[in-house]
């Protein structure tokens, strides 16, 4: 193989694991969405239904983000075997 | 790692168009909705009974969802809404009823970021019919001129958001459940399609369908 298509697949294989690091985001913010739910759950648990549907539509476009990184990642697994072929 | 990140199998070609497993699938579903509308809201009685109950409490389901989100002036809303959400549940879901026969169609961006121009042209149209063609160009240059490029963005980038959140979430479960499949076939894959086409299909519907009616309730007021 080429020197220029090793760089290629090495580097975007790289990228594709250091790009998944955007995994530490929402995996906090769902973390702690999920804490205050647990509190809200705890002072008012009659309220649990709704408290449970407005946190898991938090987290879930909090979650955003990191399936963005994940396209990224999928993107740039995609090109390196491309140029591997 | 090439037949799980795969993109759809394209069939045949119809002219310029190529009918891939995206198209077939959408046909499918499109049919599913079409003749499930025709069969089930045949001959309906004043005192509803069996599968008139079902249906009344589907669209009691959306009609309270929206009025409870954008409020009782827009229920006019809630075709549109339940139309999006039946035809986003059965798209999420397709590998499951469809026994692995249908590939998700909304694991493919084409047809996600389509969805997101459908909404996307929702949300300017229903802008410009409730404040005027002039308040609506005026809107872009809020709260002073320098601010065009970021409204324009800020505007561009909801359809892009939806489309991709929903094609990230699906095509991911389905590159992650072809892993599995291919490590452990037996057994574990179960509860990775339970969480990854049932409940993740289902919540990513609610999270579509409730962001396309804050967006439209936020263009409006």
């Amino acid at each position: 193989m080429e020197w220029n298509a090793f760089a290629v697949a090495a580097f975007g294989l790289l990228g594709a694991g250091i790009g998944m690091i955007a995994g530490f985001g929402p995996g906090i913010g769902q973390g702690y969405a999920a804490g205050k739910g647990a509190e809200a759950v705890g002072r008012q648990p009659e309220a649990q239904p709704k408290i449970m549907l407005t946190m898991i539509l938090g987290q879930a476009v909090a979650e955003t983000t990191g399936i963005y990184s994940l396209i990224i990642a999928f993107a740039l697994i995609g090109l390196a075997r491309s140029v591997i072929g | 790692m090439d037949e799980i990140m795969r993109s759809p199998i394209v069939y045949f070609n119809l002219g310029p168009f190529e009918i891939d497993e995206t198209i077939v699938s959408l046909w499918v579903i499109s049919a599913i909705l079409i003749v499930a509308g025709i069969l089930l809201t045949r001959n309906f009685k004043w005192l509803p009974e069996g599968r008139q109950n079902a249906v009344e409490m589907l669209v009691e389901g959306v009609d309270s969802a929206v009025v409870f989100i954008m409020g009782e002036s827009r229920r006019f809303f809630t075709p549109f809404i339940g139309t999006l959400m039946l035809f986003i549940v059965l798209a999420n879901t397709a590998g499951v009823w469809s026994f692995g026969l249908l590939r998700p169609p909304t694991a493919d961006a084409n047809m996600t970021l389509g969805l997101g121009l459908i909404v996307f042209f929702t949300i300017n149209f229903y802008n410009i019919k409730s404040h005027g063609l002039w308040n609506y160009v005026k809107g872009f240059f809020q709260p002073f001129v320098l601010f065009l490029p970021m409204n324009i963005f800020g505007e561009l980038s909801k359809p892009i958001s939806l489309g991709f959140r929903l094609f990230g979430n699906i095509f991911a479960g389905l590159v992650i459940g072809g892993l599995i499949y291919q490590s452990f076939p037996f057994l574990v894959p179960i509860p990775i399609h339970i969480y990854f086409d049932l409940f993740s299909g289902v919540l990513q519907t609610a999270v579509f369908s409730m962001l396309t009616m804050v967006f439209i309730s936020m263009a409006m007021d």
